[in-house]
């Protein structure tokens, strides 16, 4: 395996993403992170965003960059809600804890299912992924999720997801659909000033 | 066997008779063999490493009988509930159950093969519960009542306007025949489903027992879903499938998507350990994980189809198989399709599900592609002796498995025999009674075979080294000259060449499921080839299919280090040839010219994928290209010469796909590497891939419709196999330089392609 440089590897992995379809972002500064945000909501017209899984401090932040729309936290909503609210929003904004440069999948972990569902129900997904957090290959990324599910211990092992681009198939004469049953747009958002929590 | 065969017969019969059924398959499949290569070479995979990775993975979790219960210990320990399923029936009763317990009156499903082979929408539908496929294909299908014809496409044989058609009478609205308005009719009508469902059923990629984890791979999305929304999630795992460590499912995730679809992963991959709460409230959410034997248990005790056990469930296997090609998922499949789902099938819905084991034509192509290195051929053989055991065989298969005694006989009356096999009554009369096709233009037998001319007077030294040349049949019976000049050649480098007292190499046991002749044979001709190998002799031969069956069928056949030496030892002539090709005392012709196209033969994919034959007309001053598709001519040594649709029919079936590849390619002159049949005068393209290399005579081809009255395209002509004219000059080495005069051909190549399939 060949060692990269950082920036290689941010290269690399975005390159992929963009063969996947997925939509990558690169933003410096916490003030491009919030307008970023905005403009992939606006341009996709969308009204209802649910957002799950955010450190907290990222909480505010996605806050005032949707201000004026619905924006719905599901950890703050009542469990039983949770679905519908998913259902009925047009985003989801969710985190990953890394993502691996050289297939362009982002890795969710979910110690909580309002993850998944604010990913997997609304047409459009917009996941938020510290830079620096990416590992070179796929058995890079399955020790490392590995190691995650092996130190939780039973009982409170958390859903890993590696996510390669928006939702597809080919079932269809073999042409290439996406939005089958989870989003038509994945975008990945790479935070270069987050260092991470 | 009438019953299973001919059955099978009619099956075929309609699917050949009416392409536009399956016409979409074969297109299919040659995109996701290339997808797989753009892949595998921007991945910068090495295969062969990659390949011998994956099965030490499989290999050693299938014969661990202890993963099993360290993999339920973990679940369990994680809040999950395990239950053994010894049969499809007790899988099928506890997701009943379950159901009733929740009063569900439906479920949702991802795609589970596994619930396929159980049967299990059918089970519960018989109780009054629905089973909702919410994959886009398996729902077509379902929709349809038909079942998916192939593992990873399970809907390929539906155009859109069908689906559209389909949809729009049972969604009761008008649906546009267009892919994205089916995707949203589809996405419309399926998400109350989801989000209504209590039940949510998914089958399981991977399980991995140092967690108690399971991996679902998806494309789609609808595996996440299911996996989050209900209130139960049911997975269904195959024993099989059980790794003991994250870091061995890394690989089995890349081979899946790799071989399956080309992708370098999944979309979406879940790494599934437990249930978990949504806004922090667990909900009673349960996790259930149905562990299946339902006969893997016995398959791991059996020395043979264990292998199978090994499968991964890519596809990559029906991907270039021709005959699947062809025929499609439901003539080439019960519940599990393809190659592999012959050895499955046998195993785990039983023999007499199996018939379609006669499909397979031996050309091997499943084993080479298959990323965990499953001898499927093998395995084939074994269903098919188990058929013939229980249903007899067929006169046609017995002839061919007689060729050495026939071609002995033939021999011996040639050339009174050759006018007798040539055309006329005794083909009709062949055809009649013994089932060989008349169509097809029998090899001219000569009555001086290659021993006799031979007589082991090799007149060269053993400065290079020894050789034994294996001639098989053709060699021996049929073209001795072809014989001869591989000798001669191996002389001039220095070898001393004998032919050692074997007898033929047998493909035809193996083809037709006669394992224990072909074991007696490999057996008889180790006791004379094994010596040799101690005596330093490499064994050489013209005829890949022999080649293939001493390294590749012979050990599998006769176990121990005879055969695995012999083995070692034995090479195909070109192979053999290519690194003395510099030092070769011939002189390519000035004259040759013309572009060889190549046709790669099957059974050397195994061996050197036709390489060293291609820099061999290179050398001769041709141009070369290998014209492929991807898959096997068709015939495939004796099985397009029986008549009939699983012989004859189905051969040409397979074998117009190569041949209009021919007619579009610029070349001149048609060329492989096995023995030949002559073409037919009348049917030119009959006999034209089984053609010797050496001899390159040029021979028009007529004009003249095809079955079908389309005027057909003409085809090149086809080389023949006397070897190149080898002319004598006087010269600089010890006087007798060799001028090696092929007819016809300046050459210049591109051999890239030539791996491509394998």
């Amino acid at each position: 395996m060949v060692i990269l440089s950082e920036q290689k590897r941010t290269d690399q992995f975005v390159a992929a993403l963009r063969e996947l379809r997925a939509e990558p972002h690169s933003v410096a500064t916490r003030d491009a992170t919030r307008s970023t945000l905005r403009s992939i909501v606006d341009g996709h017209r969308s009204h209802r965003v649910v957002v799950a899984n955010l450190p907290s401090e990222f909480r505010t932040l996605v806050g005032a960059a949707l201000e004026g729309l619905s924006v719905q936290f599901l950890e703050d909503l009542p469990p039983k809600e949770v679905v519908a609210a998913c259902a009925a929003a047009e985003v989801g904004v969710t985190w990953a804890d890394f993502a691996i440069a050289d297939d362009g999948a982002v890795v969710e972990v979910a110690h909580d299912d309002a993850a998944r569902l604010a990913a997997s129900l609304p047409i459009v997904h917009v996941i938020l992924l510290p830079a620096g957090r990416l590992v070179q290959d796929v058995r890079e990324a399955m020790a490392r999720a590995g190691r995650i599910l092996r130190e939780s211990g039973p009982a409170v092992r958390p859903t890993i997801t590696f996510i390669s681009g928006p939702s597809r198939t080919g079932d269809i004469e073999m042409r290439l659909l996406y939005g089958v049953h989870g989003p038509h747009s994945l975008h990945v958002l790479l935070l270069d000033w987050y260092e991470g929590r | 066997m009438r019953t299973g065969r001919s059955r099978l017969a009619a099956k075929v019969r309609q699917s050949i008779e009416e392409p536009e059924r399956i016409g979409k398959l074969w297109e299919a499949m040659d995109r996701a063999r290339a997808a797989r290569t753009t892949t595998i070479e921007k991945a910068g995979l090495d295969l062969p490493v990659f390949r011998e990775q994956v099965r030490s993975i499989k290999e050693t979790a299938v014969q661990d009988p202890t993963i099993a219960e360290a993999f339920a210990e973990a679940v369990r320990a994680n809040g999950g509930h395990v239950f053994f399923a010894s049969t499809g029936p007790e899988a099928v009763r506890y997701i009943l159950d379950l159901c009733r317990a929740e009063k569900a009156e439906f479920l949702v499903k991802s795609k589970s093969l596994t619930s396929e082979e159980i049967e299990m929408n059918q089970g519960l539908e018989a109780e009054g519960i629905r089973a909702i496929e919410t994959d886009l294909g398996e729902l077509l299908c379902q929709v349809a009542g038909e079942k998916p014809s192939h593992l990873v496409m399970p809907a390929i044989h539906m155009t859109s306007e069908r689906i559209a058609r389909m949809l729009t009478e049972v969604y009761k609205e008008p649906i546009a025949p267009e892919p994205s308005s089916i995707l949203s009719a589809v996405r419309a009508r399926l998400r109350p489903m989801f989000l209504a469902a209590n039940v949510g059923v998914t089958g399981a990629n991977i399980g991995v027992a140092e967690t108690g984890s399971i991996v679902v791979e998806t494309n789609e999305g609808n595996g996440r879903l299911v996996s989050s929304v209900p209130r139960i999630h049911i997975a269904l795992i195959g024993l099989e499938k059980i790794v003991r460590r994250w870091e061995d499912a890394a690989d089995l995730v890349r081979g899946h998507a790799i071989s399956a679809t080309g992708q370098r992963m999944t979309v979406y991959v879940s790494l599934i350990s437990q249930r978990q709460a949504v806004a922090g409230d667990p909900m009673g959410r349960e996790f259930h994980v149905i562990i299946l034997d339902n006969g893997r248990t016995r398959m791991r005790a059996d020395p043979i189809f264990k292998d199978a056990l090994n499968c991964i469930r890519c596809g990559a296997c029906m991907n270039i198989c021709p005959t699947y090609g062809v025929t499609g998922g439901h003539v080439f499949g019960h519940i599990y399709p393809g190659p592999i789902g012959i050895p499955w099938t046998a195993n785990v819905h039983g023999l007499e599900e199996a018939s379609f084991a006669h499909l397979c034509v031996s050309c091997g192509l499943c084993h080479e592609i298959c990323p965990v290195d499953i001898d499927i051929p093998f395995m084939i053989a074994k269903v098919k002796e188990q058929d013939v055991e229980a249903h007899g065989q067929p006169t046609a298969e017995r002839f061919f498995m007689a060729s050495e005694a026939f071609a002995k006989l033939a021999s011996l009356a040639a050339p009174l025999a050759n006018g007798f096999l040539e055309r006329g009554p005794m083909r009709l009369l062949m055809e009649w009674t013994l089932g060989v096709d008349r169509r097809r233009t029998l090899p001219a037998f000569t009555h001086r075979t290659l021993r006799s001319r031979f007589r082991n007077k090799s007149g060269g030294s053993e400065r290079a080294g020894k050789v034994a040349f294996f001639p098989d049949l053709y060699a021996e019976y049929n073209n001795p000259d072809l014989g001869l000049r591989a000798i001669e050649i191996l002389e001039r480098l220095g070898y001393s060449v004998m032919i050692p007292d074997v007898r033929w190499s047998g493909m035809p046991y193996v083809s037709y499921g006669q394992l224990g002749k072909a074991s007696k044979l490999a057996a008889a001709n180790l006791r004379v080839l094994a010596p040799l190998v101690d005596q330093g002799y490499d064994i050489v031969s013209t005829e890949p299919t022999a080649v293939y069956m001493l390294r590749k069928v012979y050990p599998k056949l006769q176990e121990g280090d005879r055969a695995a030496q012999v083995a070692d030892h034995s090479r195909g002539f070109f192979e053999f040839i290519e690194r003395d090709l510099s030092r070769l005392p011939l002189r390519p012709d000035r004259d040759a010219a013309g572009t060889v196209g190549f046709h790669i033969p099957c059974h050397d994919r195994a061996l050197s994928s036709g390489v060293p034959a291609m820099r061999f007309l290179e050398w001769a001053g041709y141009r070369v290209r290998p014209v492929e598709t991807g898959t096997c001519c068709g015939i495939a040594g004796t099985y397009g010469m029986k008549s009939g649709w699983l012989g004859y029919e189905l051969s040409m079936a397979v074998g117009e796909k190569l041949f209009d590849q021919f007619r579009a390619s610029d070349c001149t002159l048609i060329s492989t590497e096995s023995s030949r049949h002559e073409p037919d005068r009348d049917r030119p393209d009959t006999g034209l891939i089984t053609t010797g290399l050496l001899r390159l005579p040029r021979r028009e081809v007529s004009r003249r419709p095809d079955t079908r009255g389309r005027p057909r395209a003409a085809l090149p002509s086809v080389a023949g196999s006397r070897g190149p004219v080898l002319r004598r000059r006087r010269g600089r080495r010890r006087g007798r330089a060799l001028r090696c005069r092929p007819p016809a051909g300046r050459c210049q190549t591109k051999l890239g392609s030539a791996k491509r399939s394998t």
